[in-house]
C-alpha cells in the first residue's frame, strides 16, 4: 500500500514539475527562426487550428492559409500563439504571418 | 479483500489516465486522440518568401501513409526527402512547406507535406 502511495505521489510531482503552466497558457513565441535584417512588412495574416478534450483536433493553421487570410503575397516572418486551458482540454494554436 | 484491490486498481487507473491527459500539454499544441485533421507549418525559415495563390498540385505533395499504425512503419520527413521529391517533380526553387496530419483513432493516419515553389522551366534545345 505504501509503495503504491509513493508511486502515485512521485507521478503527481513529476507531472506538476514537467507540466507547470498547463492549467492556463496564453503565450506568443517566434515560429520563424532566421531573423536577419527581417522586415515584417505591412500586412498580417492569421490562421488557427483547435483541439478539444484531447479527442478532436481540426483546422488549417498553415502558412498558406495565414497568407491568404492576410492577403499576403510575400511572407517575411511568422510567430505562433498558443492558448490552452485546463491542461489541454481546449487548445487553440495560431500562426501569425507578417509580410506584404 | 476484493474491494481493496478494486479501489487500488481504480486509483492507479485514475492516476494513469490523469497523467495521460496531462501529457497532452507537453507533447504538442494539438492533440486529437479520436480525430485529427490539421494543417500546420513545417518549415521555419520565412524570408521574403512568396505566398501561393492556390494549393499546390498533387505532384508537389509528399504523402506518407500509415494505414495500419503500430507496425513501426513510419517515415519521418527530412529535408533531403523534400529536396528529392521536389527535384523529381520539377519544383525548384522551393519556397516553404506545410504539413497536413489526418488521423482517426490513431489507427488510420496520413501525413502529407505540401511543397510550395516554382516549376523548373522546361529547357529548350538550341
Amino acid at each position: 500500500m505504501k509503495s503504491i502511495r509513493t508511486i502515485m505521489v512521485l507521478v503527481v510531482i513529476a507531472g506538476l514539475l514537467s507540466l507547470s503552466g498547463c492549467a492556463y497558457v496564453n503565450v506568443k513565441s517566434p515560429l520563424d527562426v532566421d531573423l536577419d535584417q527581417t522586415q515584417l512588412g505591412e500586412k498580417t495574416g492569421v490562421a488557427e487550428a483547435r483541439s478539444i478534450l484531447w479527442l478532436f483536433a481540426w483546422g488549417d493553421a498553415s502558412y498558406a492559409a495565414a497568407a491568404a487570410e492576410g492577403g499576403i503575397t510575400t511572407m517575411r516572418h511568422a510567430d505562433q500563439e498558443v492558448f490552452t486551458i485546463l491542461f489541454g482540454l481546449y487548445t487553440r494554436w495560431r500562426v501569425v504571418v507578417y509580410g506584404d | 479483500m476484493s474491494t481493496i484491490v478494486y479501489h487500488r486498481a481504480s486509483r492507479l487507473f485514475t492516476g494513469l489516465l490523469l497523467t495521460l491527459c496531462l501529457s497532452a500539454c507537453s507533447t504538442g499544441p494539438l492533440v486529437g486522440l479520436l480525430y485529427t485533421d490539421v494543417r500546420l507549418p513545417l518549415t521555419t525559415d520565412l524570408r521574403t518568401t512568396p505566398a501561393p495563390k492556390k494549393s499546390p498540385s498533387s505532384d508537389r505533395v509528399i504523402e506518407i501513409k500509415e494505414p495500419i499504425s503500430g507496425l513501426g512503419l513510419y517515415a519521418r520527413v527530412s529535408t533531403n526527402a523534400i529536396g528529392e521529391v521536389a527535384r523529381r517533380n520539377g519544383v525548384d526553387p522551393l519556397y516553404f512547406a506545410d504539413q497536413e496530419i489526418f488521423s482517426i483513432l490513431g489507427i488510420w493516419k496520413t501525413h502529407r507535406v505540401y511543397l510550395y515553389g516554382e516549376p523548373i522551366p522546361a529547357t529548350t534545345s538550341p
